[in-house]
């Protein structure tokens, strides 16, 4: 061993910034290993940060600690809260991002946090030694070029460069997304270490010139005028508003898809890989939608100096020719010149159940993983997954409790739960319709539920904490004003809302301007929405929170680490080779484990409580 | 699983009645017991499930016979319990099935805890919850109706009742949430008439259940039948008449009967549980007086209220009581002015037995025998727990259907769809909860 670092953190990526970043401020001496160093924190897809749910992710890990948040708020070009119209729990802020800009931003936190040493080099395989009773754990990584570096602690954030191979049309290249070299060796030496590993696969849309499109034909898509951060640290917020434009396809473009399907990847078996339903290629909309006529396409600048526009929906493996033929059949983009082509991607991931709620895996201890290689999609998801990864590694290391956030707290609760419980048959992506508590765990309050664990965390400074704690303490003094007599129970009917009241008493108005004028103003518009909805919706959350208590009281009984499932002849066979290899952690995660049934619960749990008293 | 090592066995049909008895026995032993029982060779080396044999039942100890029987080897997890299971279908009277229940003890079988085979069925998957509790309803069942409710829902015809409600609202469901995840995207959500088209089908299914619901209770429990009059009305004498014995005790002098007498009895496949109460008389003596109090208790809570007018006395003025009423006169052979008493429903004579035929049909008019029968046969008897869970959701989408009216936000109404699809997701186990577990297993009894 030529170095040694207490935690190695391998890929450049969003799980791997985060990681990389959290464990350093942890005071932990942290390497980062990547292909290369200009390319950390790249956006291979849609250049874009947040949506429904994903943008929930990003306000926890903002408030955790994370710099998802910040950079985008520094990067981005249009920001627009999704869902306005609707509900303020599926209400999300969602930002075009100047790919390279963010890019650049990234490399600079990287560069410029203590502790943190980038290692650019290829990540080859893992070091582990097995104890007495058999348990591996990791003790360092081999490199490409023949060096290794040593660490009882490695964080895996390889994304999609395990085993990748790319497809356009009859074309298929080794890579992890286009430019890059994918990791074969790594992939292997996973499975040789006893890792089950599946295909998945996942698609980008092509690449159009700005300068060939006939913008005029096209509908513009403006960012929201009063636009609002992601991050609560932001200060003096006054980003670009760039447009996207709204484009659709029509029959043309879809005869000619049909026409030639069999020159599609996806269609023609050369990909094994299960892709999204959620996010389907263009190819796939037009088989299962026939009756449809046409499909929307959003078109999406990836920043400012590029030329390139991103065909939000036309994700898409068919050959060249097609691509261009069926785009050239939509109005707007008759001359439209690609600057990339579509392509799908193909490559190995390790089913999530492999994992504990720490994110650490079960076969081999100090070893975490982190992001698109536990079949997640999305930068968001990964970032969540990095931040855990990398804080509870760094724990681990001082023999301090674990970062495990539950589902009724948070929507990074939610996504570890269910990496840790389901079958992922598809790349994961969060949505709110995951969250069972989605009434309570909204964007507008996302630093009162995180400020107990960023407390403890310390990866914030002193200053960040005691603003966290006076932005609750200022949506508590709001809610004391609201909530009282008269102006309670005008604000719970569903027409009414802070504004409504305020035009009806300009008292009123004036004592909540007063309450929030310590705020920066960036904050007070959530603010008063965490206040307005924490009166409205405090019936149905309370509500909501007894119906599943009820159902689930058991959930927390543990089930011990050496549960042997094999002799359980009462229940199904699917449920118990399920249980056996998921291996759950407490009753709560086996009842959500898809093929477990009622049933099998109630033995479950009367065995595991025998076991307890005996 | 330590219990599963155990074999257990039981008298499985009830006691005293009945020309069959039958011992169950289950457990990885109970092919052990049937050979230390039953000396057949078809007991003995690879034995053949569902083949049913007649052999001889000894003691094994001291080797007495004891019955000539039925034995059923049903081998796991082909049974009623998933484990191996015999069943020896012996002569009837409590007297010879204990006897073969004792030989199967002293070969090695332990005896079965109260609703142990049931549970065992059900651990091992053999049986859902609503199942499950069907059995429990068979069990108590003791006349032809109950028992075809018990069987229509063990076949799950409560489950396609529900799922006729439970659809229609997991496809709003999908759409709300459709809407809120995709709502920039497409124009995917549910318009607000055809929501509150789905709310209203539902709230009347669930209504239907629920109106039925009532109609298996007294499937299960039996309609409660009072009979009120004045002192030395001849009700017991009209009691059992109708009960065909005699049941109640009969004298002339008035203010006889001072405690509630109770019977059962059939009518066209339902039960009637007759009460015979004490004369409404305020006059009496202390004991009497408390039966009278007992008597306006019994009838405020009866399903059906017989007042009876004898024929050769006073018209009696009656009080009013909610349930059904049929107006019975009686002693009409001794009648002298049939005209002196108004809304007579039937003259009847438990001397001559006139009007009694007429007097039972009229009972089973009275309760609906008709519908109940439907009920019983499209499985909606629904137990307590049922009615329970059915009543939240009800109320859940009562407030659901406010809610909507009034405009509330999408993501609030999902949620409170939720609620009510989970409170009927219970009713067919589908949700798991231990508390309802405990509930369904303490209604057991010994043998099921």
């Amino acid at each position: 061993m030529i170095q040694n670092y207490d935690i190695i953190v391998i890929g450049g990526g969003h799980a791997g910034i985060e990681a990389a970043l959290a464990a350093a401020k942890k005071g932990r001496r942290t390497a980062l290993v990547t292909h290369d160093v200009s390319e950390i924190g790249r956006m291979p897809c849609n250049p874009a940060i947040g949506g429904l749910g994903k943008g929930h992710l990003v306000r926890e890990i903002d408030a955790l600690g994370g710099v998802m948040g910040r950079v985008i708020d520094q990067t981005g070009i249009q920001f627009r809260i999704l869902n306005r119209s609707k509900g303020p729990a599926v209400q999300a802020p969602r930002a075009q991002a100047d790919k390279h800009l963010y890019q650049a931003a990234m490399v600079d936190l990287v560069r410029a946090c203590p502790n943190l040493t980038v290692i650019e080099g290829d990540a080859a395989g893992l070091f582990t030694e097995s104890d007495a009773a058999g348990q591996r754990r990791v003790v360092g990584v081999a490199l490409g070029d023949g060096q290794t570096v040593g660490s009882s602690r490695v964080i895996l954030c390889a994304g999609t460069f395990l085993g990748g191979l790319m497809h356009t049309g009859d074309v298929s290249t080794e890579g992890g997304r286009e430019g890059a070299a994918s990791s074969r060796q790594l992939s292997g030496g996973l499975a040789d270490l006893g890792f089950e590993l599946v295909r998945l696969k996942t698609g980008t849309p092509p690449r159009l010139h700005i300068d060939s499109l006939d913008l005029e034909q096209l509908e513009i898509q403006p960012g929201d005028p009063d636009p609002e951060p992601f991050s609560v640290f932001t200060r003096s917020f006054a980003p670009r508003s760039e447009p996207c434009w709204i484009a659709a396809t029509n029959q043309i473009s879809h005869d000619l898809i049909r026409a030639n399907i069999d020159r599609s990847p996806l269609f023609s078996g050369t990909i094994e890989g299960r892709g999204p339903r959620y996010c389907p290629s263009i190819e796939d909309k037009v088989v299962r939608f026939a009756e449809r006529t046409s499909h929307i396409l959003f078109l999406e600048p990836e920043g400012l100096e590029t030329p390139e526009i991103y065909v939000n929906g036309l994700s898409t493996s068919l050959p060249r020719d097609i691509q261009e033929a069926v785009v050239h059949a939509i109005p707007g983009l008759e001359r439209a010149e690609f600057v990339r082509y579509g392509y799908a991607v193909e490559y190995d991931s390790v089913p999530s159940w492999q994992v504990l709620r720490t994110l650490e895996s079960k076969l081999v201890t100090g070893l975490y993983l982190a992001g698109q290689i536990l079949g997640t999609s999305g930068y968001e998801e990964a970032a969540a997954q990095g931040l855990v990864a990398g804080v509870n590694a760094a724990l681990s290391l001082s023999n301090e409790a674990p970062l495990v956030l539950e589902r009724s707290e948070s929507y990074i609760g939610v996504l570890i739960d269910d990496l840790v419980t389901k079958e992922i048959t598809e790349p994961y992506r969060m949505f709110t319709s995951r969250a069972e508590h989605r009434l309570f765990l909204r964007c507008d309050n996302s630093v009162r539920r995180m400020l107990p664990h960023a407390e403890r965390l310390g990866l914030l400074d002193d200053a960040e904490i005691e603003f966290m704690n006076e932005r609750v303490t200022a949506a508590d003094r709001l809610m004391k004003i609201l909530e009282p007599g008269e102006t309670g129970s005008r604000l719970r009917r569903p027409e009414e809302s802070i504004t409504t009241l305020e035009s009806t008493s300009s008292a009123l108005k004036e004592v909540l301007a007063q309450t929030t004028e310590s705020l920066p103003p960036e904050q007070v518009r959530a603010v008063r929405l965490e206040a307005e909805t924490s009166i409205k919706y405090a019936g149905y959350i309370s509500r909501q929170r007894r119906l599943l208590q009820e159902q689930s009281h058991l959930d927390d009984l543990e089930i011990p680490d050496d549960f042997v499932y094999d002799h359980l002849i009462q229940i199904s066979s699917e449920a118990r080779e399920k249980l056996a290899r998921v291996r759950p952690e407490t009753i709560g995660q086996a009842s959500r484990i898809d093929g477990v049934r009622t049933s099998d619960l109630a033995i479950l749990s009367v065995l595991v409580r025998r076991g307890k008293i005996s | 699983m330590k219990s599963a090592a155990v074999t257990i066995a039981a008298v499985a049909t009830p006691s005293g009645k009945g020309g069959i008895a039958v011992v169950r026995v289950s457990g990885p032993a109970a092919l052990a017991v049937a050979r230390n029982v039953c000396d057949h060779d078809g007991l003995r080396g690879e034995v053949v499930s569902h083949y049913a044999l007649v052999g001889l039942i000894r003691h094994p100890e001291g080797g007495e016979a004891v019955d000539q029987a039925v034995v059923l080897p049903m081998i796991a997890p082909g049974s009623y319990t998933g484990e191996d299971v015999v069943e020896i279908s012996c002569h009837g009277g409590e007297q010879t099935a204990r006897l073969v229940l004792d030989a199967c003890l002293s070969a090695g079988a332990a005896m079965a805890g109260p609703g142990e085979f049931t549970r065992r069925a059900f651990l091992n998957g053999r049986l859902s919850l609503d199942q499950a509790e069907a059995v429990a309803d068979l069990i108590h069942a003791d006349d032809a109706l109950s028992a075809r409710a018990a069987l229509a829902q063990l076949r799950g015809g409560l489950r396609r009742e529900l799922a006729a409600v439970e659809t229609p609202l997991l496809e709003l469901h999908a759409q709300l949430e459709g809407s809120l995840e995709f709502g920039d995207e497409d124009d995917v959500g549910p318009d607000s008439a055809s929501m509150m088209e789905v709310f209203a089908s539902s709230l009347e299914s669930m209504d239907t259940l629920l109106a039925d619901a009532r109609g298996g209770r007294l499937i299960r429990d039996g309609v409660q039948v009072v009979l009120m009059g004045p002192p030395n009305a001849g009700k017991s004498s009209l009691f059992n008449a109708l009960l065909g014995e005699q049941r109640a005790l009969v004298d002339h002098e008035a203010g006889t009967t001072r405690d509630v007498v109770s019977s059962r009895l059939s009518i066209e496949g339902v039960t009637f549980v007759l009460h015979d109460t004490a004369g409404l008389r305020d006059d009496g003596d202390r004991v009497e007086s408390a039966g009278v109090a007992l008597t306006r208790r019994e009838a405020a809570r009866a399903d059906l209220v017989l007042q009876i007018q004898p024929l050769d006395g006073a018209p009696t003025v009656f009080e009013d009581c909610c349930a059904a009423v049929l107006r019975v006169g009686s002693r009409a052979d001794l009648a002298s002015d049939m005209t002196l008493y108004d809304g007579l429903d039937v003259a009847t004579s438990a001397r001559t037995g006139e009007g009694l035929d007429e007097l039972r049909r009229l009972m089973t008019v009275a309760v609906d025998a008709g519908r109940m029968n439907e009920v019983a046969r499209a499985g909606r008897a629904l137990s307590q727990r049922h009615r329970e869970r059915l009543e939240a959701a009800r109320t859940d989408l009562a407030l659901l259907r406010e809610q909507a009216e009034a405009h509330t936000a999408v993501e609030v109404l999902a949620s409170l769809l939720s609620g009510v699809l989970a409170q009927l997701g219970e009713v067919t186990g589908r949700v798991y909860s231990e508390r309802l577990l405990g509930e369904v297993f303490s209604r057991f009894c010994v043998g099921k």
